[in-house]
């Protein structure tokens, strides 16, 4: 024999439902559902991981190299994109822009760029600038220039002297 | 009718003087104590300051905490998805109290990590923050998170908490080695990984206080789970007793009221 639950359930902390549940129809219609919920989840998973890969391994690139805007220049037109390449050579001053050359891959790209300049910016380091190609696709015109700092950190005045030298002869 | 007294944490502190410090606890603390002297000498004043083409001078003390960070965030989601794992096999709130913890303290480095990569990025790079592959998975893996612990703070039910808890601990680990490799599979302003063979591309005082932060991290990843773990799992353990005493309470007014309890609900409310 039950007793007769006084209904006090607003009065439990925390709002705990201590009443006995009862087994509602339509518990074999959930079962199954439940049984394919993992399934649909693992597909839709599998389907956005698939999405993020093709678009990061395709059109989404965060950056052309400096032999690929050259390669790509008709196609791009005067699109906005991110370059990349190792600053060859003196940059120059020329009113407010600076100008210098990116390469990579042997390819260089004259740039000119208007805008404040990260302080590490000077020959021999790779960067990254935003901009596009000029109308005339002879310069990239960039508004944004950020350092590509790679992941060396060894002490090569020590280990390497020639590196250094190597280095300090892109700089004259 | 008689309540017995139910403050929050009244009994674990009575049972439990210490509060969640173990002889353990406290040996391991007082390691990690030593050896973030050590650390702080190596990183801050032993190495040389970066002295590269691409110099950072005393910049490159950042990597020294914030790679560490990195190492420790992964490794605590690992033991999430581990723990959530178990506990969709074994069905013990030990295993969900483990992956919760787990989850809290490894936000917390992702947090390290974020922090410490933009000041380092503000000055290298010329950014405070890049919509980079890297920087992207990282962003999206601290949000993950902060969606598992928000979900756990959703769900009143223990079991239930417990078993979606489970699932997106699981699913949230996909991302991890998405972030690491993502410099890797991906090109990103971020750079690869310094330390990624037997032969890194580090050396020197330099590559021994890497080495002795990532120690320190992982020590103090261990450090603060033991108490993490064993507050989780009291909270769980006072979480069932109060659900029994509002049983046992609901019985008792039952009683009170003139109704009759079988036998076998009686003894079990007992307890």
């Amino acid at each position: 024999m039950t007793p007769d639950l006084p209904d006090d359930r607003d009065l439990d902390e925390g709002g705990l439902d201590l009443s006995p549940r009862d087994d509602a129809p339509g518990r074999a219609a959930r079962t199954s559902r439940r049984r394919w919920a993992p399934i649909v989840v693992l597909c839709v998973l599998g389907l956005v991981i698939g999405i993020i890969a093709m678009q990061a391994r395709g059109a989404s690139l965060y950056f052309k190299n400096a032999d690929e805007a050259v390669e790509q220049k008709e196609s791009l037109g005067t699109k906005r994109f991110r370059l990349q390449g190792t600053v060859v050579g003196k940059p120059k001053e020329a009113g407010a822009a600076t100008l210098f050359k990116l390469q990579f891959n042997g390819v260089d790209v004259p740039v000119r760029h208007t805008g404040s300049e990260p302080a590490m910016f000077k020959a021999g380091i790779p960067v990254v600038a935003e901009g596009h190609w000029n109308e005339a696709g002879t310069e990239f015109d960039s508004d944004r220039l950020l350092i590509k700092h790679d992941a060396d950190y060894k002490d090569y005045d020590e280990e390497h002297p020639e590196r250094v030298d190597e280095n300090q002869s892109k700089d004259s | 009718m008689t309540s017995p007294p139910t403050g929050t944490g009244a009994g674990f502190m009575r049972l439990h003087p210490d509060g969640t410090a173990s002889r353990g606890s406290r040996i391991l603390g007082a390691v990690v104590l030593v050896s973030v002297v050590v650390f702080l000498f190596l990183a801050l004043v032993a190495s040389k300051p970066d002295e590269s083409l691409d110099a950072q001078g005393q910049l490159v003390r950042i990597m020294y905490l914030h790679v560490p960070s990195a190492i420790a965030c992964y490794t605590a989601f690992f033991v999430t998805a581990a723990a959530s794992a178990m506990y969709l096999w074994k069905k013990t709130m030990g295993w969900d109290a483990l992956a919760a913890s787990s989850a809290e303290i490894g936000v917390i480095f992702v947090v390290i990590t974020l922090l410490t990569g933009s000041i380092w990025g503000h000055t290298t790079w010329g950014t405070w923050w890049e919509w980079d592959p890297r920087l992207t998975s990282t962003a999206l893996m601290f949000v993950m998170y902060l969606g598992y612990l928000a979900l756990r703070r959703a769900i009143i039910d223990p079991v239930s908490r417990a078993k979606q808890s489970a699932v997106l601990g699981i699913i949230a680990i996909v991302n991890v080695p998405i972030v690491h490799f993502s410099v890797d599979w991906w090109r990103s302003l971020h750079q690869t990984a310094t330390v990624a063979s037997l032969d890194p591309k580090i050396n020197g005082l330099r590559l021994l206080a890497l080495f002795v932060g990532m120690i320190v991290a992982l020590m103090l990843y261990v450090w603060l789970m033991m108490h993490r773990f064993r507050l989780a799992y009291a909270e769980a353990a006072l979480e069932a007793k109060g659900l029994d005493l509002a049983l046992a309470e609901r019985r008792a007014e039952a009683l009170a009221d003139g109704g009759a309890v079988p036998a076998s609900v009686e003894h079990e409310g007992v307890s």
